[in-house]
């Protein structure tokens, strides 16, 4: 048999082995490193006060920002760049746009950058362009690595209230031709978006070091502007300017805004001169005769109201609508089904706990009030009003203190905000 | 076969032994060094919790209702005033289009008092966001407990507001809500930093 090597490992076999396991460690020490840097780093991207930085930068420019101009500018570029806030072609109120900035602390050197909403194109520009490898855009290629093509921001379908389901469709058929156009990932059909806005801002660290910032949010142009339920605006039906409260943001469509007037139109009305809980028909009457000359509401088209007793109003050919049930429940904060929020089948009053609905009954005395359309069922005697700070049954005897206050949907366009 | 039945030598033991230790030193030291981080990143996560959770929920009521004006109520001489009775270091009023108002501030610190040190408190709309801070059992002499705090908070421009007029006459607020809250161990500053226009449009 052959003599066994009975050696240990020589000093070269030795060293060639601990050489092979360091460079091992040092590849992979190499290789994690930075990792940790990058996740580091992260804690920079989309942080809490840059987003809401953002998101109030987006309103100037979907208010202040010229649109078209930037629409014309993407159509042979991938990005613009909007930091110039003293750019009268591009923005329109241009202290107000610099003194956001400011406010916001983006720096003169710090970047706010404009692209199509898919940032699909604008990803390849950043990775080809050595622009955005340098200075305040250093970072930028990483950052940008972790945004997707597509984020969810804005629902369409949820911020309309359709009448029937013909329509939802047809809108879903043109969102869903839009997404195979531009590439959506399905399902998301339902979200659309025009814009995608960056912001890259430098920022003074607690130690007094900068670090850089990065973030982007979605911008959606063609939004409406949202009302406050309880804030008052200005808004001249036809035979001039009105206070009107607004009572909801919309009820049929995102570009109108429901409101209420802000007085009572006619005092000392009675809900029908029969005194009886049946369809409120003197009021309705003083409804159409005393809105009728306002030219700038459009006239209410298919548009009923079912009382719980039972009855209902048409409103065809009305310009305006008496407070509903549905409207009770919308400022109260309730739901059909919340009846001890409000049971407009039982004859309790339910009073205004929140500051936020003295609204309702603003330029009321201690005894007056205003109509809604639905009288309490089966009471025979009552039917709810506004008063004393409460949605109560008033007597239909009672034709001497309560008035009519119309409730109209007008154009957001038309409405204008005090002061 | 003839085994070998020899056994290890004592300088062949003691390099064992040496590597085994050295080893083991060398791991220790990494095991303490990741303790103290996940101690401090713990502390991290919790301060970056409170900013997140504060920032958000004035966020929300800013743009869920627009911010009509922001006053700084400290020094209000009204006792009707929620200011008056909540014994803040800093407080403001901001209120909202819907005329609700909410109160923002900042806890009380005496520099010699213990509690308030490590119970200071960043207070909105009744509620307490703690900043719990770790002070040692005993105050070394001559040392007041304010110098070993960790977590600082600078309230000293807690509001500022700024006016622009708009080319159609409109009068626009921007108020700025500047809260710092820094940490010793931290570069990053986990304050309050808030910005609002009175040109509200809702999300």
């Amino acid at each position: 048999m052959k003599k066994k090597n009975s050696r240990g490992f020589i000093l070269v076999e030795t060293l060639i082995v601990t050489v092979f396991v360091v460079t091992l460690f040092v590849l992979v020490y190499r290789a994690t490193i930075p990792l940790m840097g990058e996740y580091e780093q992260q804690n920079y991207y989309d942080d809490i006060d840059s987003v809401y930085y953002s998101n109030l930068f987006k309103q100037i420019v979907t208010r202040y920002a010229n649109i078209d101009y930037i629409d014309e500018y993407l159509k042979n570029n991938t990005y613009m760049d909007i930091s110039d806030c003293t750019d009268t072609i591009l923005y329109s109120n241009n202290n107000y746009c610099q003194l956001v900035k400011n406010k916001l602390k983006i720096k003169e050197d710090d970047k706010i950058l404009i692209t199509e909403y898919n940032i699909k194109k604008f990803k390849d520009e950043v990775k080809r362009n050595d622009y955005f490898d340098s200075g305040t855009l250093s970072n930028f290629r990483d950052y940008i690595s972790t945004v997707p093509n597509y984020e969810p921001f804005y629902s369409i379908l949820n911020s309309m209230a359709f009448n029937n389901n013909s329509n939802k469709s047809i809108l879903a058929s043109a969102i869903n031709a839009f997404n195979k156009k531009f590439d959506v990932p399905q399902p998301r059909y339902t979200y659309i978006g025009k814009y995608r806005l960056f912001i890259i801002r430098t920022v003074e660290d607690a130690d007094g070091s900068t670090s850089r910032r990065y973030s982007n949010i979605g911008v959606y142009t063609g939004t409406n502007p949202k009302f406050l339920m309880g804030e008052k605006v200005i808004f001249n039906p036809g035979d001039g300017e009105k206070e009107f409260y607004v009572l909801a943001n919309s009820r049929s469509v995102e570009s109108t805004v429901t409101l209420i007037l802000a007085q009572n139109l006619a005092g000392n009305v009675c809900f029908n001169t029969a005194k009886t809980s049946t369809i409120p028909t003197t009021l309705l009457d003083q409804l159409k005769t005393k809105t009728s000359g306002w030219s700038n509401v459009p006239y209410l088209t298919n548009y009923t109201y079912t009382s719980s007793a039972g009855y209902t109003i048409n409103y065809n050919g009305y310009r305006a609508r008496l407070l509903e049930e549905n409207d009770i429940y919308e400022f109260l904060g309730c739901k059909e089904d919340e009846k001890l929020c409000y049971d407009p089948t039982l004859a309790f009053e339910v009073a205004f706990e929140e500051e936020k609905l003295n609204f309702l009954v603003d330029n009321l005395t201690e005894t007056n009030g205003y109509w809604t359309g639905a009288v309490v069922p089966n009471s025979d005697l009552y039917a709810w009003a506004i008063m004393k700070g409460k949605v109560i049954p008033v007597n239909l005897n009672d034709c001497t203190n309560i008035g009519i206050r119309p409730v109209i949907e007008v154009e957001k366009s038309l409405v204008r905000r005090e002061g | 076969m003839k085994l070998n039945n020899k056994a290890m030598s004592i300088v062949e033991v003691i390099v064992t032994f040496s590597m085994i230790m050295f080893l083991l030193v060398g791991l220790l030291v990494i095991v303490m060094n990741y303790r103290n981080k996940m101690a401090v990143s713990l502390e991290e996560l919790n301060l970056d919790s409170f900013k997140n959770n504060l920032t958000q929920d004035i966020n929300k009521d800013i743009l869920t209702n627009g911010v009509k004006e922001i006053t700084d109520d400290t020094n209000t001489t009204d006792t009707s005033n929620p200011c008056y009775s909540l014994g803040l270091n800093r407080c403001i009023t901001i209120t909202f289009y819907n005329n609700t108002k909410k109160v923002l501030g900042t806890s009380k610190v005496n520099p010699n008092n213990k509690d308030s040190i490590i119970n200071k408190y960043i207070y909105y709309d009744g509620i307490k966001y703690k900043l719990k801070d770790e002070l040692p059992n005993t105050l070394p002499e001559g040392r007041a407990w304010i110098d070993l705090e960790s977590i600082k908070v600078v309230d000293d421009a807690i509001l500022d507001s700024s006016y622009t007029v708009l080319e159609d006459g409109t009068q626009v607020n921007i108020y700025t809500i500047d809260i710092e809250v820094s940490h010793i161990d931290f570069k990053d500053d986990f304050g309050i930093h808030i910005v609002a226009s009175t040109d509200y449009i809702g999300m």
